[in-house]
């Protein structure tokens, strides 16, 4: 169990830069997941903290050694990949001790500590098996056994729920979580579905093209995102965002987008008057009122106990999930009104958060 | 491959299946004939080797025995066995080194040795026999195990298949092998050399019987007759004894014996090396 630091991290593939200088501290036992959109450089990160990719400037620490130069067997961490990466002539126990044999452990312990691992994950009967005869679901355990037998300081994991059918995921999740909890190693994961990002991370980082985006708990990503960036990763359905003008002309304080008026109940604090802003409300922030605002229904998509709309406000295109079931067909209107607390503002020209 | 479908009546598809099967069979006689025609040969009284029927009236096994005491036949088939398992073994290794060199390390002029190793396939040995003869002999290898052997080791195809095969194993797997703390020569050992052993096998098929029925260069290079290989031999009873067809088709034979049995056993193998070497 180690911290890990990553200090400046710069990689260039020749004269490609694909990863910007990206700092961030994980603390001993965290479950740090890094999240972003395909080709941000997740993976390069993360092959970086392997020792997999050289590192091209900038240093990376585990448990307080730097470790830029150290080979990965050196580095004493252990790596879950998209596709498993089994030894197909080898069978599963033979996979699990084979770093272990590496290392010179004797075969009576490998034998045990292989046994161990198995039982925890539920794989004492298929130890004989070879990988080809096991289904999706009980490969990834055997990648994650081989990576538990050797008891790591960090366990590093890439995409490792991308090849499970949906229900398989929602479990393999619950499981990775709980492993992690109980043995208590510090655990880089990557991932590139913030829904995963959500549910497993202490703390995550989100990644835009190279760069950092912000870091932190899944919940403060949530309620107080730093960027327009990170208020549409983080959050399902993404967040509705309207340009326009907060003004205290007329009325009282407004915010205006072209026809849409949306009278506010004080002026947002921080938030300039008369200036280009975005206005981000998540879908879930809405709610079906006889004084609010009539928007126009175009999809309705029930999911049972809650249904999503897709509507038109204002020449404002919208989305809502409202937590009933609703009776609505296209063309309909549908009063809404959002929740004010939950208004985000951000700089129209930065897309920095300023409220 | 006709399935019955809308477009083809019953009766046509049968048409069509009924002259695939016929031709089949001729190519299939054609090829198989002259095995016969070897076999029957070889059981033949001298005066019935020109008689036209396939059964040997008298049937004898004075041909064989002829061939094992009256020439130094075993010597022949031992020399060609221990040239063709030793270049086999060795070719196997190196060329799944070079291979695995040529599709996963990175080192300077990797291309360019690639290309010139490739661009060796478009030369055939009857082109290169007489540079090949000059050098073999500069090294002081004529009538020798070594310039049977080592000559027979150079050869990209081997080492181009592999090269291939080593390109589509997922890079991830190696990976994983480092993580896991092995360095280069365990990932070939315990992880490379285990995954290709198929296309090893094949190769080695290939390779055994290529080296087994090898002809020209042996004769190029070896006048000793101690160092003859078997089609050497066979050769030389054509000169010795013409028209002794009875001899060299029962030599011929006995050669033949073990390229069968390999082919029996190993059928499967050499059936996937084919389709791999062949165009995908
Ligand atoms: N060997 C390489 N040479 C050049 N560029 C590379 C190389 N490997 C990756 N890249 C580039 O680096 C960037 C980051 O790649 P990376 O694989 O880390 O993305 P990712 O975030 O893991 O994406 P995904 O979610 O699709 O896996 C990409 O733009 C990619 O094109
Ligand atoms: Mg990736």
């Amino acid at each position: 169990m180690a911290s890990i630091g990553l200090d400046n991290i710069v990689k260039a593939y020749g004269s490609l830069e694909v990863i910007h200088g990206v700092s961030v501290d994980i603390e001993d036992g965290d479950f740090v997941v890094l999240v972003g959109p395909s080709g941000c450089g997740k993976s390069t990160l993360l092959r970086m903290i392997a020792g997999l990719e050289d590192i091209t400037a900038g240093t990376l620490s585990i448990g307080g050694t730097i470790v830029n130069n150290l080979p990965p067997k050196k580095r004493n961490i252990a790596m879950v990949f998209q596709n498993y990466a089994l030894y197909p002539h080898m069978t599963v126990g033979q996979n699990m001790g084979f770093s272990l044999k590496l290392g010179g452990v004797p075969k009576a312990e490998i034998g045990r500590k292989v046994q161990a691992a198995a039982e925890v994950l539920g794989l004492s009967a298929l130890l004989d098996r070879f990988p080809g005869q096991l289904s999706g679901g009980q490969r990834q355990r055997v990648a994650m056994g081989r990576a538990i037998v050797r008891d790591p300081q960090v366990f590093l994991f890439d995409e490792p729920l991308s090849n499970l059918d949906a229900k398989l995921r929602v479990v393999m999740r619950a499981e990775i979580k709980s492993l992690q909890a109980s043995l208590g190693t510090t655990t880089v994961y990557v991932t590139h579905d913030q829904v995963e990002a959500m549910t497993m991370a202490d703390k995550i980082v989100v990644m835009n093209e190279g760069r950092v985006e912000q870091i932190g708990s899944p919940l403060k990503l949530f309620n107080t995102p730093d960027n327009v960036f990170v208020a549409s990763f983080i959050g399902s359905p993404v967040m509705n965002f309207i340009p326009g003008i907060v003004t205290t002309a007329g009325t009282g304080p407004t915010f205006l987008s072209g026809d849409l008026r949306l009278p506010l109940p004080h002026l947002p604090h921080g938030v300039p008057k008369e200036t280009d802003v975005i206005l981000g409300i998540r879908p879930q922030y809405w709610r079906r009122d006889p004084t609010g605002f009539e928007a126009q229904a175009e999809v309705i998509e029930p999911t049972g106990s809650e249904t999503q709309l897709e509507l038109s406000m204002q020449g404002h295109r919208l989305t809502v999930v409202l937590h009933e079931q609703l009776e609505v067909r296209r063309g309909d209107k549908v009063p809404l009104l959002p929740d004010f607390d939950k208004m985000l503002f951000f700089d129209a020209a930065s897309h920095r958060r300023i409220a | 491959m006709n399935k019955p479908g809308l477009a083809f009546s019953l009766s046509q598809v049968r048409i069509v299946r009924g002259v695939q099967m016929l031709v089949t069979l001729i190519l299939a006689v054609m090829t198989v004939f002259p095995l016969f025609w070897m076999i029957s040969t070889a059981f033949k009284q001298p005066s019935d080797v020109f008689s036209m029927n396939l059964i040997p009236e008298a049937p004898t096994l004075r041909n064989f025995v002829y061939v094992f005491t009256e020439v130094n036949f075993l010597r022949y088939l031992f020399n060609t066995l221990v040239v063709s398992a030793s270049v086999t073994l060795i070719a196997l290794l190196f060329h799944s080194m070079s291979g695995y060199a040529l599709a996963r390390l990175r080192f300077p002029g990797r291309e360019v040795i690639f290309m010139t190793m490739f661009s060796t396939f478009l030369v055939s040995l009857p082109v290169i026999i007489v540079p090949l003869f000059i050098l073999v002999r500069t090294l002081g290898m004529l009538n020798s195990y070594a310039g049977l052997i080592i000559p027979a080791i150079f050869n990209a195809f081997g080492i181009f298949l592999l090269r291939q095969y080593y390109l589509s194993i997922p890079r991830e797997l190696e990976e994983a092998a480092v993580i896991d703390g092995a360095g280069y020569w365990r990932i070939y050992w315990s992880l490379i050399l285990p995954l290709s052993r198929p296309l090893l096998s094949s190769l080695a098929i290939l390779f055994f019987l290529t080296n087994w029925n090898a002809f020209l260069w042996p004769l190029t290079i070896t006048s000793d007759q101690e160092l003859w290989m078997v089609q050497v031999g066979i050769s030389a009873f054509k000169g010795q004894y013409s028209a002794s067809w009875n001899y060299i088709m029962a030599a011929s034979t006995i050669v033949a014996a073990p390229t069968l049995i390999l082919f029996l056993i190993f059928q499967r193998q050499i059936m996937d090396s084919i389709k791999t070497s062949g165009l995908k």
